[in-house]
């Protein structure tokens, strides 16, 4: 193919990429002094060289075959390599020199140390505590309720949650609230008049239920009061009025207490608990406790 | 291979195999699975690796296991990416050329961003990359040369914007 205005891109895109002879080279290099548009052509098609970078792979230690190096390789290199192995046990280094005066039970001793070591640094960086500020609000939440607990109709609600589960719990526009169980029917009276409320109590004692709960209670106030309105002939006002005085509803830290749920596949992470895990340490982890113990096997064998 | 030669190219070779894997898919651990793998690899079939192709077989072995990675849908979003855009207005003189043009390899697709990287970092050959990569050397030239154009063209654009 002829060097021309047709054809320079080509040749510049190999020029660039070392892809010419000797002589191609040179003909590129005369083309592109012959006209300074040429020169700009090759000057941006420069610019998206990559320059290399360093970059280093960190876990390198792992790769290595040990039983070939104990063969071959000088003792500094491989001071170097239990050094990186198993940083944390520094009065190996001085036995690691001269591994010939070692038993083979101490030996093996080291190694197993070694991998020890590993191990429980690994755990170490791996494994952050965090304080879920999530449970703490909740806590909190709970906490500011059972202080309230002996005011309005919400805390009588979630006594009976707590205490009565499977029960049907009604509060009439009279200020009074029955219980519907299975056998028996119960009456609480109220400070509070004309609230209507309806409550399907659940038998869970968790932190997270209690919170639901009560957050379905709120939304069925409003709707039970407008459902009876017409029926019991209370004054809507009245009922609002009321139904914003309860506890339950006035406990904003629950509402904040919501949070939208991070399902970015980036962010990866493992609650247990209170306890954060990030995913990809512990990938790392079990990658190279995986390495350790293949080279092992593979330098027995 | 013998053993030594294993060694050897561990010294070598990880380093470059690495940094082609996590350019590529922009997440180190996935990257540092792979170069294990690809090791993993070379020394269960080192009686069967001609000792001048250990580094073509690591890219090679290390490169499938990229493409059978990627296949899987895994996300290549990392921390890269998010300097890259957010730092947009604030790009230093001096490395502005840099992350513009990391801005556009990351727009190529997984088959360019690898021609640009086995060519620029490791500085293989026409037909060597098509070995590694399972493409005629015509492919690659081909494909090679529509990469650049593409970084280019977008370098351009980017300069433009940020002017």
């Amino acid at each position: 193919m002829e060097l021309n205005q047709n054809t320079y891109e080509t040749y510049l895109l190999s020029y660039i990429d070392n892809q010419l002879s000797h002589s191609e080279r040179l003909a590129v290099e005369r083309f592109v002094k012959s006209d300074p548009k040429y020169a700009v052509a090759l000057n941006d098609l420069q610019k998206v060289v990559l320059q290399p970078e360093p970059i280093s792979y960190e876990d390198k230690a792992l790769l290595y075959r040990l039983a070939e190096m104990n063969a071959s390789l000088d003792l500094d290199f491989k001071k170097s390599l239990y050094r990186t192995e198993a940083a944390s046990v520094v009065s190996m280094e001085s036995a690691a020199l001269d591994t010939s005066t070692l038993s083979l039970w101490n030996r093996n001793l080291f190694r197993y140390s070694a991998i020890a070591a590993l191990f429980i640094l690994t755990i170490g960086t791996a494994i952050k505590f965090i304080v879920n500020k999530d449970q703490a609000v909740i806590l909190s939440a709970t906490n500011s309720i059972a202080e309230t607990k002996s005011v309005g109709i919400a805390s009588v609600a979630q006594k009976l949650i707590a205490n009565q589960p499977s029960q049907l719990l009604v509060a009439n526009n009279n200020g009074s609230v029955k219980v519907k169980g299975n056998n028996n029917t119960q009456t609480f009276e109220t400070p509070s008049k004309g609230i209507v409320n309806t409550i399907i109590a659940s038998n869970t004692h968790t932190l997270v239920d209690t919170k639901n709960t009560l957050i379905n209670n709120t939304t069925q106030v409003t709707e039970a009061t407008e459902t009876n309105e017409a029926v019991a002939g209370v004054d809507k006002e009245q009922i609002n009025k009321d139904a914003e005085h309860l506890p339950v509803i006035q406990n904003a830290s629950l509402a904040e207490s919501f949070e939208e749920i991070n399902t970015n596949e980036s962010d990866r992470v493992i609650y247990i608990s209170s306890i954060e895990i990030d995913s990809d340490k512990i990938r790392g982890f079990t990658r190279r406790i995986n390495a350790l113990f293949k080279r092992n096997k593979s330098d027995k064998q | 291979m013998t053993d030594k030669e294993y060694n050897n190219a561990v010294d070598l070779y990880a380093d470059g195999v690495y940094r082609f894997i996590v350019k590529n898919i922009r997440h180190q651990e996935d990257a540092r699975d792979i170069v294990q793998t690809a090791f993993e690899k070379l020394w269960v079939n080192r009686g069967a690796v001609d000792s001048l192709k250990i580094k073509s077989y690591l890219f090679t072995v290390a490169y499938h296991q990229m493409i059978d990675h990627l296949r899987q849908g895994a996300k290549m979003i990392t921390t890269e990416d998010f300097e890259t855009v957010n730092n947009h207005s604030t790009y230093q003189k001096d490395g502005e050329l840099k992350q513009l043009l990391l801005q556009a390899i990351n727009e190529l697709n997984p088959t360019q961003k690898s021609l640009v990287l086995l060519k620029d970092y490791e500085g293989y050959s026409y037909q060597e990359i098509g070995e590694i990569m399972s493409l005629s050397e015509s492919q690659v030239k081909v494909y090679l040369h529509r990469a650049r154009l593409q970084l280019k063209n977008k370098l351009v654009h980017l300069e433009k914007v940020s002017a």
